[in-house]
């Protein structure tokens, strides 16, 4: 399947060469409606429906909307002499316009990927409005800063609960039932452990003590299994709090495991320098595929299709900076 | 009229699977459903929608959204439409096919080497010069004037208006030899013990006081200044940004959505690239310059000299391979410079006749003796 991958990427390259860039959206609804059609959950696979023609248009709205202005605010000051009471405010709305990007990105490009993604013939769809995840978003964001940090897992369960429970398969919702508390102890032990790991690095660096580089490598051993570790209790807890209809997803995601793949992916990217990125791909899927599952009874004969269009924007918006909304999200 | 093909169909209003029988007609693939009823796909109107690639099973789609569904595990099944309706089941994906592709996919990987290849060596380069012309003088003068407040803000500059007209004698007889050019070069010198200068895009060239004292006399300076003015006078600033610009579109276009570990590599090829073009531009100003004080007759040698004093410092310390450097081998550059140069002109012309240049090249040193009084004064 990664080689199979990896010809499509070369077919892609070439045809976008050619086309000067222009056929990279109907390049990349090819290797979605590749990568969907290899995933399968129950016995059935998923259908992508995206075009690339609608990727593309998504793509032009969002430059219009985000990435033409917030290049104007951010580079004018390269093309012109601004005085400082135009420059400053014109830096300060551009991180604006990026920061507001982010969030209404993430809703639409979501909103639009569900509409475009089928199982069993049956469309899911994203029902979410983009100014209360926007609302959401910017709490988040400010208690989580007035907080240190502290907040975070409350803001993360959130924004996950926003995004499953909108979330509906045909008629159906999915159902969100977490708390923010339910992952603050892995939280807090993580973001403890990395002021902590920082603190001495920082420590041992600022009095020059002997062999003060050797603290830094307590970064990758310590805090990178502890933050793989998080991120597992994170997914497991979000997914083992989804439900649908009478059935619960269930995820047997552990750090070992997760770590297991990550250092595989790893070493594959830095033997082939990146080149297996393809095979890559595929282990992520399958990792995800195989540790997910739903138990008891969906009631699946009883879903019935109710289509909502989405715009493409969203689709665009994240494009732009590549925010889109993964699977496991 | 082949028979006997299972399949599952879904109806595009419920989740429910149906297995169901396919028989294959020369126009139309006949459904037989669970409850005894039957339907008929044309097979023009049939959408394959899956099973393209190797793993997938086939999917068909019919009617418009939400369309009904057929999957088939059996590949066969195009295989046998293909057989029996060869003028109608053109648009479905042919089995029979796939040995070809893999070849035609291999092909069209050596096409992109190639076309990356020449856009690498002659597209990227080639285009950069065609649109340089087009970007206006007053936008380099703008970043140049950045730059410089940058690197050489005016509290490092060395301020002695006198030495500093000398300097601006030679800059200026070097730029006589382009009265065309839209630039209006200026000069000043940074106190910087660095051995370096650089021009600014828009014609503003800044010596470091290193450099300056390593002169023998103003026709070496005159050789490094040529080199520098042609930098701005070849845009090469300005070149670099449009080539780096179009190398990262090239990158991006091929890497389509790869991410994460391929970005590194992509990051480290265009980054190899800029270096490689910072290289062709060194040697276009190396050749420019030669020309330059050629054409002000001025004795090249004195560039020359002054390039082996350059490599003299350089090889006091390691520097980085010749592939991972933004200047070229300077012993590479020395060769070229000395093959091109010829013989000396009988005639050439000596820079600022009866000045005393070690006294000019320490204007730095001065200003700072000047300012910490008048008996500490330690010039060379």
């Amino acid at each position: 399947m990664g080689g199979t991958l990896l010809g499509m990427h070369v077919v892609n390259a070439c045809l976008t060469l050619v086309t000067l860039g222009g056929y990279h959206f109907w390049g990349k609804a090819k290797i979605r409606r590749y990568l969907f059609g290899h995933t399968s959950f129950a016995g059935d696979r998923f259908a992508y429906h995206g075009t690339g023609k609608e990727l593309y248009q998504g793509f032009l709205k969002a430059m219009l909307v985000f990435g033409i202005p917030y290049f104007l605010l951010s580079a004018a000051h390269t093309f012109l002499d601004l005085p400082g009471w135009i420059d400053v405010p014109a830096q300060g709305l551009a991180g604006l316009v990026l920061f507001l990007y982010v969030p209404v990105a993430i809703v639409n490009a979501r909103r639009y990927r569900c509409t475009r993604t089928s199982w069993r013939g049956i469309r899911f769809s994203f029902r979410g409005r983009t100014a209360d995840f926007l609302k959401l978003y910017c709490r988040g964001w400010f208690f989580t800063v007035l907080t240190l940090g502290t907040y975070y897992p409350y803001f993360h369960t959130q924004r996950q609960a926003f995004l499953h429970s909108h979330t509906f398969f045909g008629n159906q919702r999915f159902r969100f039932t977490g708390h923010g508390s339910g992952v603050m102890i892995p939280f807090a032990v993580t973001l403890f452990a990395t002021y902590a790991v920082l603190g001495l690095c920082g420590f041992a660096l600022a009095l020059q003590l002997t062999n003060a580089g050797l603290a830094l490598l307590l970064i990758p051993i310590v805090l990178g299994p502890l933050w793989i570790w998080l991120r597992g209790q994170q997914q497991r807890y979000v997914w083992n709090h989804t439900s649908f209809g009478a059935a619960r997803f269930s995820s047997d995601i552990t750090w070992q495991r997760l770590f297991t793949l990550y250092l595989g992916n790893l070493g594959l990217l830095l033997v082939t320098l990146g080149w297996a990125w393809p095979w890559v791909t595929v282990r992520n899927a399958r990792f995800f595929s195989a540790t997910l599952s739903l138990h008891g009874p969906a009631d699946l004969d009883r879903v019935l299709q109710d289509t909502t269009e989405a715009s493409v924007t969203g689709e665009g918006l994240s494009n732009l900076l590549d925010t889109g909304f993964d699977m496991d999200a | 009229m082949a028979t006997g093909r299972t399949a599952h169909y879904l109806d595009g209003r419920t989740a429910t699977r149906h297995r169901v029988s396919l028989t294959i007609s020369p126009a139309a693939l006949q459904i037989a459903m669970p409850d005894g009823s039957g339907k008929e796909w044309p097979y023009n109107r049939i959408r394959q929608t899956q099973g393209t690639y190797r793993g997938e099973p086939v999917r068909l789609e019919f009617g418009p959204e939400p369309a009904e569904v057929l999957v088939i595990e059996d590949l066969a099944l195009l295989s046998d439409i293909h057989a029996a309706a060869p003028a109608l089941a053109q648009h479905f994906h042919n089995p029979a096919r796939r040995k070809a592709r893999f070849v035609w996919t291999v092909c069209t990987g050596l096409g992109v080497v190639l076309i990356l290849t020449g856009l690498y060596r002659w597209g990227i380069p080639g285009l950069a010069a065609a649109a340089t012309p087009y970007v206006p003088a007053m936008w380099e003068e703008s970043l140049g004037r950045r730059i410089v407040d940058h690197l050489a803000p005016e509290t490092q500059q060395c301020r002695d208006p006198e030495r500093l007209h000398k300097i601006n004698q030679i800059v200026q007889t070097l730029a006589a030899t382009q009265p065309t050019a839209p630039y209006r070069i200026t000069v000043s010198v940074v106190d910087n013990p660095a051995m370096n200068a650089f021009a600014a895009p828009g014609g503003h060239v800044v010596i470091l006081r290193g450099l300056l004292e390593q002169t023998t006399g103003p026709e070496q300076l005159a050789g490094v200044l040529a080199h520098e003015l042609q930098h701005v006078y070849q845009r090469h600033t300005t070149r670099a940004i449009l080539e780096q610009t179009a190398g990262t579109l090239l990158l991006t276009a091929v890497s389509g959505d790869l991410s994460g570990g391929l970005a590194w590599g992509l990051e480290g090829a265009r980054t190899m690239g800029a270096l490689h073009y910072s290289r062709l531009h060194e040697e276009e100003a190396d050749l420019g310059g030669l020309r330059m004080m050629q054409a002000a007759q001025l004795d090249p040698a004195a560039m020359i000299a002054f390039y082996e004093t350059l490599q003299q410092a350089e090889q006091d310390h390691a520097g980085a391979p010749d592939f991972l450097s933004t200047h070229p081998d300077m012993g590479r550059r020395l060769a070229t410079l000395t093959s091109l140069a010829g013989p000396a002109p009988a005639d050439a012309r000596r820079l600022l006749p009866g000045e005393d240049w070690s006294d000019i090249r320490s204007l730095c040193r001065l200003q700072a003796a000047r300012r910490s009084g008048p008996d500490s004064a330690d010039l060379p």
